[in-house]
């Protein structure tokens, strides 16, 4: 056989690895890039913050209370003195490992679940019920409810959470699977004999990666939301340690005297979700190009 | 022709239950391959041809699709096989090319990937040995350049080379029989006329018989030994392919024929075409079932179904030096006279 140059010279693009052109195609993405570079900002601040802060989050300085935002104390200090940046960096370890624990554990149950309901019948009738029943009630109310169940504590969020979105995960990963099942290549596997197995979890699941993908960060957004909500509700993360949401509700009683308490708060919610967002839907459009969003 | 069968289908029935009650879309259908042998089987969309084929391979999902007759593939009957030992047949007894080659290939995995996974199936081999496998597999189907295309993806591919690719994953298991459903319909008229060569070298080289199934007549003028006419889940025609294309029997046959427009033809005329259309399955004629569409039905083809009768040589004697077994599910075969389409016939081969 003789050969022929595999890629064309006239494209220099295509004679670069597939890598280098992936990186290309996701520095050309301005919603990762802004979402992404929001995201690492937050989660740099996360890390490093606790040593830019002058006390604990847990340090209270009486004297020194309801201080509004000052070079020493960046986002102003509490009611009981305690310096608000301090507690809010703290907040964040606590919001980003349950949004994040979240978006994981309804990734990996969604998967499993939205993958067998797609690929057997009567899974599918019995499975997508449990999860109707689930999805009846608002996402908030059943959480509350869960988390009177299981006791108020920071692993139990985390629990409920995972509990309240995994019927949306289960459901986006179906569709998809359903579709790539009726795909020929998936009869065609078949006519070669291959196991049920085989046919789901090593060449459809690898098919709805990217829809998954997608889902799992607007989980992580929605998740960091209502547990915010929670604890504002008092059915979240238990007091002293702070989250963004119970850091809120200590501040909605002296929201005309003190309005750093809930505006910082606030506002890294905001910017954290934003962030999440933009990403989840950048990735959208660089993993699904039949979807593009129209721009210049 | 004294090769022993390889396939035999007897009585052939597939139900599908619907929201509209049960219907048959294969009813009772037979038919024999044998060993090295190429059966086409035409109709037009809807006459159930891609169901025989699913059948046979059993791809039907079993909860909404019920099979009865029997298919046995030398002499083990498939249809009662348990699934596990019918998984173990897909791909090493019998194989098949699906419809459309485009979609066939998974597209989140290289060529090699997937042609190694065919084979490794089946045989239970060393990544090492498989990958040398592949890559002479894809040598056999003429695929250039295998260690490269073994890296790409399906995207990255032609139409042709993808069916290259599955024929080369359908061949990996060293299936006696190759079912082959519209292996060309994707492909542009040349690239069709190297796979159907390669499906051809292929089958005299190993001894393989194949199912082809098609609506192109001229594909099945170039490929097949014998060929069967199904319409509405029937068979209405079975004759080896010189003796269909000289004198179709059936008038849906004929219809077929002399639809085929020819090139130097007058082009003032219309083109041939079979008046009306297939009836659906939920409303399906008492009597014959094409009669609504026949040119020649009597009142006795609207209110019984005729079987399908063998037809002798005593009784066609134009036809003497054919040999081998027809059959023409119609009552009045005897009668129509033999000119309407045979000229057409003639043009396309």
């Amino acid at each position: 056989m003789t050969s022929f140059a595999p890629r064309s010279p006239l494209f220099p693009g295509m004679t670069a690895d597939r890598r280098s052109l992936q990186l290309r195609r996701i520095r050309n993405n301005s919603q990762v890039m802004t979402g992404g570079s929001i995201l690492l900002l937050i989660l740099l601040i996360a890390l490093i913050g606790p040593l830019l802060t002058p006390s604990g989050p847990y340090e209270t300085d009486t004297p020194n209370r309801l201080l509004p935002p000052s070079t020493t104390n960046w986002f102003g200090t509490d009611n009981f003195g305690r310096d608000l940046f301090a507690r809010v960096v703290s907040g964040s370890h606590v919001s980003l490992m349950v949004g994040f624990s979240v978006a994981l554990i309804t990734s990996g149950l969604g998967l499993v679940i939205g993958l067998v309901a797609a690929y057997f019948k009567t899974a599918d009738r019995i499975l997508m019920r449990i999860l109707d029943g689930f999805m009846a009630f608002p996402a908030i109310l059943l959480a509350i409810a869960i988390m009177a169940a299981l006791g108020v504590q920071t692993e139990n969020v985390i629990v409920a959470l995972s509990l309240v979105f995994t019927p949306y995960v289960a459901r986006v990963v179906r569709s998809s699977a359903l579709v790539v099942k009726e795909q020929t290549y998936i009869e065609s596997l078949r006519a070669q004999g291959a196991s049920a197995y085989r046919v789901l979890w090593v060449n459809i699941a690898p098919n709805v990666l990217s829809p998954l993908l997608i889902q799992a960060t607007f989980i992580f957004a929605d998740s960091i939301i209502t547990e915010a909500a929670l604890s504002f509700l008092g059915a979240g993360v238990p007091p002293p340690e702070p989250s963004w949401g119970n850091i809120l509700f200590d501040g909605k009683t002296l929201i005309f005297s003190a309005w750093w308490m809930t505006v910082f708060p606030g506002l890294t919610i905001m910017l954290v979700v934003l962030g999440i967002n933009f990403l989840g839907d950048g990735l959208r459009d660089l993993l699904d190009p039949r979807h593009k969003s129209i721009r210049k | 022709m004294t090769n022993p069968a390889l396939l035999t289908v007897t009585d052939l029935k597939t139900s599908f239950l619907t929201e509209r009650g049960p219907v048959t879309a294969v009813d009772g259908v037979p038919f024999t391959v044998r060993r090295g042998e190429t059966l086409g089987i035409v109709g037009e969309s809807g006459c159930g041809k891609s169901v025989t084929a699913d059948s046979i391979m059993r791809l039907l999902d079993e909860k909404d699709a019920s099979y009865s007759g029997s298919v046995e593939l030398n002499g083990r009957d498939l249809l009662s096989l348990p699934e596990t030992e019918m998984r173990r047949a897909r791909g090493s007894e019998l194989a098949m090319i699906a419809q459309d080659s485009m979609s066939s290939l998974n597209p989140v995995f290289t060529i090699g990937n997937q042609v190694i996974e065919a084979i490794t199936v089946h045989q239970k081999m060393s990544q090492k040995d498989a990958y040398r496998l592949a890559i002479s597999l894809l040598e056999r189907t003429g695929v250039p350049e295998p260690e490269h295309r073994m890296t790409q993806y399906p995207h990255e591919l032609s139409g042709g080379l993808r069916q290259r690719i599955l024929i080369a994953m359908a061949l990996s298991g060293n299936p006696k029989l190759l079912i082959a459903d519209e292996p060309t319909t994707a492909l542009d008229v040349t690239t069709q006329a190297q796979i159907l060569t390669l499906i051809r070298a292929l089958q005299s080289s190993s001894d393989m018989a194949s199912v082809l199934i098609t609506h192109d007549l001229g594909v099945v003028a170039e490929m097949c030994d014998r060929v069967i006419v199904m319409y509405l889940g029937q068979v209405v025609e079975e004759a080896d392919v010189d003796a269909l294309f000289d004198s179709p029997q059936h008038p849906y046959t004929r219809g077929l024929l002399a639809s085929i427009p020819e090139i130097d033809g007058d082009r003032s005329q219309p083109l041939n075409v079979i008046a009306g259309r297939v009836p659906t399955l939920h409303d399906v004629p008492t009597g014959c079932r094409f009669a609504e569409r026949c040119d020649f039905a009597t009142d006795k083809c609207r209110d019984s179904a005729p079987p399908l009768e063998d037809v002798t040589l005593e009784t066609v004697d134009m036809l003497a030096g054919d040999a081998t077994p027809r059959k023409v599910r119609c009552w009045n075969w005897r009668h129509i006279p033999m000119n309407t389409s045979a000229t057409t016939a003639k043009a396309i081969r």
